[in-house]
């Protein structure tokens, strides 16, 4: 069997680049906490030893205080990692160090990684990395992960502690009182825990209890709670924090005697920009600013690019139309074929590629995190706290993600919440919907109206979950230092969420329009369009055809744009048999009804069935409402464009 | 009591109790947050939210909520 390293490491201290520099696959990294939420896996060739190797969503502590950071817990206290690789951010070593010393307590072998080494240093700190290595007595090594930076040297070090298999760390001692007790646990407690050491059962019985009945449910800690009360009444605080407090003071002890501060080599270009971005007035105007330059130059490159595109799609479809005289199967399967090929290059491409580019290049600035700053007051109106922004945000690129990112928020009502509304942002199929239709029919600002009224259905439907959810918690999170950010990892991570789209939206596309063709041939459609009538017909005076098309919507919503144009029997969706109205209320009905089966079955998995179902009735309810509610206005109104 | 919320930004100060819950306080703890060490509050109004970084071990940011943050007890340096 092979051997396994797991990189385990603060939020942002690289771990994810680390992982991306020795495997060589693109995974996606970013510079936000928490967005790696969970693990990744590779082989890798260790001096021709092929070794699993592991990459954990990032943690502050093994007492865990979010979902993302429970799954690293679990990963470590369930599988059998031969060796930890400690990624710390060489600028932020003292903190680190917390970390790193709780690993030591496991009893797990560790080498540790400290990473961003130039940061560090334009930062003014020089570390004595040799100093640092002799006092914890593990290998320690320098390394700038993005540049591929003393990644051979890591590699050195894993073949090296492979072949030796010894591991004496110096194991850092409490105040005598706390190693006392320690001992007195240590030298009582029953386990065969083959994968923590005794004193790390030891410290955890006093530090964090419920940790250990999570790894061994036969330990009786409750033996040692007079061990326990003992130390809250020497230390007078609570037992958990008089083991946080210590461990934080031998870090910063230890980071002390290994790092000195000399000459920054330039000033933080964090700080100047951060004046701006996080000011009461600048930060609002730049946040508008940012996500408004965002969704004009994504509007207008992809209907650039379809304007281009369309003609050359609409005459190959004319061209091969004779074929359906000749075979209709054959004719049929083409068809299909090519529809959902050009759907996906001629359609989603357009707006999908800027989209993810764009998102992509923000997430490496750490711009996100000062968004979630600047939006905390807004979201705590709504139930919610600005750590939800970042899953929000990328629910804007897809919503499956979104649901996953869930987990880095701190109690699960947040979660729960932030689940429920994400399938209502508007993902990239859902905004390449908006965006298409709107181009070809009513032009950007109807685009902005709908952005704008889809945000007030996620307010209120928030504010109406909050009221059920109640249990404020509110926001600690981390500001990371901004980054300019590297265009080749920018598009290495465009590249990323592009094959992955390619990989699990492309087959749907062609399979669903394959699949449509011959609906529409033998008339299947009707059906669908049938129990779609009641809806369509009377609640929103649509056209009844595009019944079948919303209930395929469900398993893409891209599918959407070519079924419309297939089922009401055009080549172009600008061709649409349909009043300007009839398509803004065809667009909110669309972008509020439920994204897809994917986002489903995730939502199924993380929350339960109940929140699944719950999750698709409320968006269908909540679309046939918003769009009604438009129909009323326009009708009111005699609103014509 | 001072709070972080109350403070000046760019004041300097020194945590003196958290008032939370367990849940929240050791996340505070986690994040490399403890009494006694000397912190900035570096940006945020008193409205909330604020940012504050630890001047003892040069740490990065960290925001808090406006309501957490009226927790945080604190006592003001240099005044």
């Amino acid at each position: 069997m092979n051997r396994t390293v797991a990189l385990v490491g603060q939020p942002n201290s690289g771990k994810s680049t680390l992982f991306n520099v020795l495997s060589d696959i693109k995974t996606s990294t970013s510079n936000f906490s928490g967005t790696s939420v969970k693990v990744s896996e590779c082989k890798i060739n260790v001096y021709g030893e092929t070794v699993k190797l592991i990459d954990l969503p990032g943690f502050y502590s093994l007492n865990y205080t979010d979902q993302a950071e429970k799954v690293t817990f679990d990963y470590i206290a369930k599988n059998k990692v031969d060796l930890i690789v400690n990624v710390v951010d060489a600028g932020l070593i003292a903190r680190g160090l917390e970390l790193t010393q709780e690993l030591i307590e496991t009893g797990i072998p560790m080498i540790l990684a400290l990473n961003m080494m130039d940061d560090a240093k334009a930062k003014g700190l020089e570390i004595d990395v040799k100093k640092l290595s002799e006092k914890l007595n593990i290998p320690v090594v320098p390394m700038t992960a993005i540049f591929g930076k003393g990644v051979r040297n890591l590699i050195d070090e894993i073949y090296k502690q492979f072949k030796s298999n010894s591991y004496n760390p110096n194991i850092f001692r409490y105040t005598a009182h706390i190693e006392n007790c320690i001992h007195q646990i240590e030298n009582n407690i029953n386990t065969n825990n083959q994968i923590f050491s005794k004193r790390f059962f030891a410290i955890k019985t006093i530090e964090n209890p419920t940790l250990i009945k999570e790894i061994e449910e036969n330990i009786d800690i409750t033996r040692f709670s007079d061990i326990v009360k003992s130390i809250e009444l020497e230390h007078k605080i609570e037992s958990f924090e008089a083991i946080s407090y210590e461990r934080h003071h031998i870090a910063m002890k230890l980071a002390e005697e290994v790092r000195k501060f000399v000459k920054k080599s330039h000033g933080p270009f964090s700080t100047k920009i951060d004046s701006y971005l996080l000011d009461p007035v600048f930060g609002y105007v730049s946040l508008l600013l940012f996500f408004g330059l965002m969704f004009f130059v994504i509007f207008f490159v992809g209907s650039y690019i379809t304007s281009f595109t369309d003609p050359i799609i609409g005459n190959i479809i004319e061209a091969y139309q004779p074929l359906r005289e000749v075979n209709i199967i054959l004719f049929l399967t083409f068809d299909g074929l090519f529809q959902g090929i050009a759907g996906a290059l001629g359609i989603v491409m357009p707006y999908f590629i800027p989209l993810i580019l764009v998102g992509s290049f923000l997430e490496e600035t750490g711009y996100i995190a000062r968004a979630a700053f600047m939006l905390d007051n807004l979201f705590n109106k709504f139930g919610l706290n600005g750590k939800s922004v970042s899953a929000f945000l990328m629910g804007i690129g897809c919503n499956i993600p979104a649901i996953y990112a869930t987990r880095i928020l701190d109690s699960q009502k947040d979660r729960l919440i932030s689940a429920i509304l994400i399938p209502f942002i508007p993902c990239s199929a859902r905004i390449t919907v908006i965006f298409s239709l709107t181009a070809a029919f009513a032009g950007p600002i109807w685009a902005v109206v709908v952005f704008l009224f889809i945000l007030l259905t996620i307010a209120i439907n928030g504010k109406i979950l909050s009221k059920f959810l109640k249990n404020p918690l509110g926001m600690v999170i981390e500001i990371p230092d901004l980054r300019l950010p590297s265009f080749k990892v920018t598009l290495g991570k465009t590249y990323f969420k592009l094959k992955d789209f390619v990989r699990e939206a492309v087959p749907f596309l062609i399979l669903g329009s394959i699949a449509l063709s011959y609906i529409e041939y033998y008339q299947i459609a009707k059906i669908l369009d049938t129990l779609m009538y009641p809806v369509l017909h009377y609640a929103l005076d649509l056209p009844e055809k595009l019944g079948s098309t919303l209930i395929f919507g469900f398993l893409r919503k891209e599918l959407i744009l070519i079924m419309a144009s297939q089922a009401l029997g055009v080549n172009s969706i600008s061709e649409l048999p349909m009043t300007l109205n009839q398509i803004i209320v065809f667009i909110i009905f669309v972008s509020l009804y439920f994204p897809c089966v994917t986002t489903f079955f995730v939502l199924m998995k993380e929350f339960g069935y109940k929140v699944a179902f719950g999750s698709a009735a409320l968006s269908v309810v909540v679309a046939t409402v918003a769009a009604f509610l438009f129909r009323l206005y326009f009708e009111i109104t005699n609103f014509i464009f | 009591m001072d709070t972080i919320l109350t403070i000046n930004k760019n004041q300097q100060f020194k945590i003196k109790q958290i008032e939370s819950e367990y849940s929240l306080k050791k996340k505070l703890f986690t994040m490399g947050i403890h009494s006694n060490d000397i912190y900035i509050k570096s940006n945020g109004s008193k409205n909330g939210p604020v940012i504050i970084r630890n001047l003892s071990n040069n740490a990065s940011q960290i925001a808090i909520g406006k309501e957490l943050a009226s927790k945080i007890l604190v006592e003001p340096l240099g005044e």
